[in-house]
């Protein structure tokens, strides 16, 4: 359960990002924070994850919230099983150095996203979606009810991005909440039970993926002409993206 | 050539200077003692400048450390003294020049730095018409004085004959050439008698170890030094012979050397008894016997060359050679005071010269009491 | 693609039995090295006599070896050998935990000026004519401030970007060398040259028991407190946000590693001046035969430095008549070693510039 009441952040007296965004993600279910480059969206998610401060507002979990960042390669080559064991920070004790049980949950939490036969490669080696396939194994290693994660199919090939999204829908079955922040609208309509539209600072709408998740409301927050078209899948109604990009002809000559 | 016509007469004038002061300094040459004359001086240092001042020096600033002793010794007096070294200052403050010339604490001697590097500054507020500094030593410390139009006397550091060369440089510089001709004699002659002594001796040579630091790490001195010289002078051999100049050694050299006699310096705090308590020393043969000697100090340190190095001299072949040929020390103390410094030292101070306080309870420091 | 669990292989996974295995090789080789430093000196001793020696310090075996023998081994050889044992592996591993924490492989306790600091508090300790808790205490203090002021020039809000933490770092430490320049300058004048070489170039010749007791808690009690903290500098090794993220609390634990390195530093240039490129070079190197794990690394880095500091005093002591100052010796070494790992690691250093 992740709940934001309220919730305003700025930088410095009068930097407002965004302001009075209310939103709640029950257990088990996934929330997308959508919109334009720098209205804010990786903000927000740092907001909800606890790692900024809210200047106004509240934010409520009922556990740990697991964080996955980008995956950026780092500076120590760590094998990827010890990287998803650091994720028992708060299991292990303060002089204590991981135990079986602990090794033992991080190899669970790979096998569960399927990549256990990653263990004893080095992280910095291993391919955009496996390195964030291997993060978010450390945040469900660290038996967090709550994940945020922060663009997570950005710079993955369509393979990737398909591995990342069956996975979400996978573990939220198991009852986590889960938020993600995305640039595409697609991504949302795959796997979103709402989502958060931020166009600007007092311009952040949230609620039922279909029901904002609306043409009109897709070419106003990004500017540009977007559709949907409705197509069926195993007996359910889907909705999928269909961007006119422009032929050029509205630019200067 | 006649362009101008007031030059040629003080050029001739000039000639005619010099040669007067040439014939008066030959006049004075053959006389015992001779007051100091009013006409220009002429040295030649040691890098072989030839220094030319209107008349003797009034005003003498020295950096290498036994300078200020030596040009006290020539002139008899602090009086022509301004500005020394620092090290030579805490001798004279620690030694019985303080009482034979209590003026000498009130010379300056804040004008070099530990490595000779000179405080220009300092060096010309005291007007002095020459400065002694080392020439062996490097360029930059004499660089500084020549471009601030001092007059600089170079002086080389290393042997006896050095020291001959101190003295009668100094005693020109001071105007009284056949003083300095008088110390440097004294000087030959002693150093033939002890060479003399040490020929006719027979039988093994001890090893004998200078130390100039002990306090803080020990530094030797090798080769190439004063110290090895009079070591060797005196019919001794030098421990430290297998390194040169002053290194810096560990103390398991100093076993493996295993030296029968133990000379500490007095350029640092360093004391016999801190090395007879020193469980490490335990086992070198100097400390199983006993013979561990703090170097004296007269009108200054006897470790470097200077004009009381004779003295050293006898003292070690008599510390090294108990019960063999050797003069009286104390009575040659007397007598060589008198002549450097016109005074005669009391029983009590050649005993603090001898550091009897300090080195009676070494071997064979008994033959330097006052009988 | 998403497969069925397995049943979880041995997870003492090889990494893990390795980094013991490790561990224990680093070990046994400080041992050997130790053993064979001791038979090595000025002074012959045949390494037969030196093991009786040892040996009869513990039990009350005979043999016979002679008095001298016995003074050069115990007295002048084995209080040497313990310092150099504390002094490079505790700049060992206060390098490593230093490179973890600052996230920059150019980082050593003599880069960052820490080792310049507790220099100047050491020199004034001792021109103030204070005991040896003043000693390592005032090495602490200036250390720590030496720290401190190169956070506040360097801390941004991104981590500390290496350029800017080395320019610091040499800013930082030519200030405070030169203020031990001043120091030894006022000095008794009968030991500044003497003093002066000692504290910018390091030397362990004159090593005795009561340096060793000076030593030993600040530099063992720093090391500990990193050991304890090893798996955790991992974590923090990810960066500020990763870290709290994860549940660590960076800045607080940040402190404590630096306060603990700077105890390590203080105690060793306490008791043997500032030997540089030991804390900057050993970490790399281990990092290149245990890989980054701190849970390996840091108590190797300790072994490691240890043994190379141990060599190369033995060869500061034996090979030449006089001393050769430790600082010169481990230049003459570290930079060209440094070198080499620079031109192996071009692009990934240029990636943090």
């Amino acid at each position: 359960m992740l709940e934001l009441d309220d919730v305003g952040y700025a930088y410095g007296p009068t930097g407002w990002v965004f302001r009075h965004v209310s939103l709640g993600v029950p257990p088990g279910s996934i929330t997308a924070v959508l919109g334009p480059n720098g209205r804010g969206k990786t903000t927000l998610a740092r907001c909800a994850a606890g790692l900024l401060t809210p200047r106004e507002g509240s934010v409520r979990h009922n556990g740990v919230v697991g964080f996955v960042p980008q995956a950026r390669g780092g500076a120590f080559a760590y094998r990827a099983l010890d990287m998803v064991v650091m994720g028992r920070v708060r299991q292990v004790s303060l002089f204590g150095t991981p135990g079986r049980d602990d090794r033992t949950a991080g190899f669970d939490a790979m096998a569960r996203i399927g990549v256990e036969h990653l263990a004893q490669r080095q992280f910095p080696t291993l391919s955009g979606g496996e390195q964030q396939l291997v993060l978010i194994a450390r945040a469900i290693a660290s038996e967090a009810p709550v994940l945020v994660l922060d663009e997570p199919s950005t710079g993955l090939d369509l393979h990737n991005q398909a591995q990342i999204l069956s996975l979400l829908r996978k573990i939220v079955a198991d009852g986590m909440s889960i938020m993600l922040t995305t640039h595409h609208p697609d991504h949302a309509l795959y796997v979103a039970d709402s989502v958060v539209l931020m166009g600007g600072v007092d311009d952040v709408r949230s609620g039922p993926a279909n029901e904002l998740l609306a043409d009109d409301e897709l070419t106003r927050l990004y500017g540009i002409d977007v559709q949907t078209l409705t197509y069926h899948e195993d007996g359910t109604e889907r909705r999928s993206i269909i961007t006119r990009y422009g032929d050029g002809s509205d630019l200067p000559s | 050539m006649n362009s101008q016509p007031e030059a040629l007469p003080r050029r001739t004038l000039m000639k005619g200077a010099v040669a007067l002061g040439g014939i008066t300094l030959l006049a004075a040459c053959g006389k015992s003692a001779d007051k100091p004359t009013s006409s220009a001086v002429t040295v030649t240092d040691q890098r072989g400048s030839v220094l030319r001042l209107d008349g003797p020096a009034k005003r003498i600033v020295t950096i290498p450390f036994p300078a200020a002793a030596i040009v006290i010794a020539v002139d008899q007096s602090v009086e022509h003294l301004v500005g020394m070294n620092d090290f030579s200052w805490t001798a004279a403050r620690d030694s019985v020049l303080a009482s034979f010339f209590p003026d000498v604490l009130d010379v300056e001697h804040d004008v070099a730095s530990e490595t000779f590097a000179p405080n220009i500054e300092s060096v010309l507020e005291l007007d002095p018409d020459v400065v002694v500094q080392w020439s062996s030593q490097g360029d930059e410390i004499i660089k500084p004085l020549e471009n601030a139009h001092l007059p600089v006397l170079g002086v080389e550091y290393g042997t006896l004959d050095d020291v001959e060369t101190w003295l009668t440089m100094f005693s020109q510089m001071l105007g009284k050439p056949a003083r300095g001709k008088a110390m440097a004699s004294r000087l030959e002659g002693d150093r033939d008698d002890i060479a003399e002594v040490a020929r006719r001796r027979t039988g093994t040579k001890p090893t004998v170890l200078y130390l100039l630091r002990f306090a803080e790490g020990l530094t030797v001195m090798g080769t190439e030094t004063f110290n090895d010289e009079y070591i060797r002078l005196v019919g001794c051999e030098n421990a430290a012979s297998s390194v040169k100049g002053a290194t810096e050694i560990g103390l398991e050299q100093v076993l493996s050397w295993d030296p029968d006699v133990v000379l500490v310096g007095n350029f640092d705090d360093g004391m016999p008894d801190d090395i007879y308590g020193d469980p490490r020393w335990k086992d070198v043969s100097a400390v199983a016997s006993r013979r561990v000697y703090k170097v004296p100090l007269g009108g200054y340190r006897w470790d470097p060359p200077s004009h009381e190095s004779p003295l050293m001299w006898n003292w070690l072949s008599a510390v090294a050679f108990p019960g063999g040929e050797t003069t009286d020390l104390r009575a040659k103390i007397d007598d060589d005071y008198q002549f450097f410094y016109g005074t005669a030292p009391t029983p009590s101070q050649v005993d603090s010269i001898l550091r009897l306080d300090i080195n009676g309870s070494s071997a064979s420091y008994g033959q330097f009491r006052a009988s | 693609m998403l497969r069925e669990a397995e049943r979880p292989p041995r997870l003492a996974a090889p990494g893990r039995v390795g980094g013991v295995v490790q561990i224990m090789v680093a070990a046994v080789a400080l041992v050997v090295v130790a053993v064979v430093a001791m038979s090595l000196g000025r002074f012959s001793v045949s390494a037969w006599h030196v093991l009786q020696i040892l040996v009869a310090e513990v039990l009350p075996t005979g043999g016979d070896s002679t008095d001298p023998e016995r003074t050069v081994v115990v007295l002048i050889r084995l209080p040497r050998i313990l310092l150099a044992v504390l002094v490079g592996g505790g700049l060992g591993i206060a390098g490593a935990a230093l490179q973890a924490t600052f996230r920059n492989p150019l980082v050593s306790p003599e880069i960052i000026g820490v080792s310049a600091g507790a220099s100047l508090g050491g020199a004034l300790a001792l021109f103030l004519g204070l005991g040896s808790f003043f000693l390592v205490g005032g090495a602490f203090a200036f250390g720590l401030a030496a720290l401190g002021l190169l956070f506040v020039l360097t801390m941004g809000r991104s981590g500390t970007p290496m350029l800017m933490v080395v320019l610091g770092g040499v800013v930082v430490g030519s200030f405070f060398s030169a203020l031990v320049g001043l120091v030894t300058y006022f000095a008794d004048p009968l030991t500044t040259l003497p003093a002066i070489v000692f504290w910018l170039l390091g030397s362990l010749a004159t090593a005795t028991f009561a340096k060793v007791a000076v030593a030993v808690a600040p530099i063992l009690v720093g090391a500990a407190v990193l050991l304890l903290l090893r798996w955790r500098i991992n974590v923090l090794s990810l960066g500020d946000e990763e870290a709290t993220s994860l549940g660590l609390r960076p800045g607080r634990m940040r402190w404590v590693i630096l306060l603990a390195s700077a105890l390590v530093v203080a105690g060793a240039v306490a008791v043997s001046g500032v030997v540089g490129w030991v804390g900057l070079v050993i970490p790399h190197l281990a990092r290149i035969w245990v890989g980054p794990d701190h849970r390996v690394l840091l108590p190797v880095s300790f072994l490691v430095g240890a043994v190379y500091l141990v060599l190369i005093d033995t060869v500061a002591r034996t090979a030449s008549g006089g001393e050769i100052p430790l600082g010169v010796l481990t230049a003459l070494i570290g930079a060209p070693v440094f070198f080499w790992l620079l031109r192996r690691n071009r692009d990934r250093i240029w990636d943090h510039a």
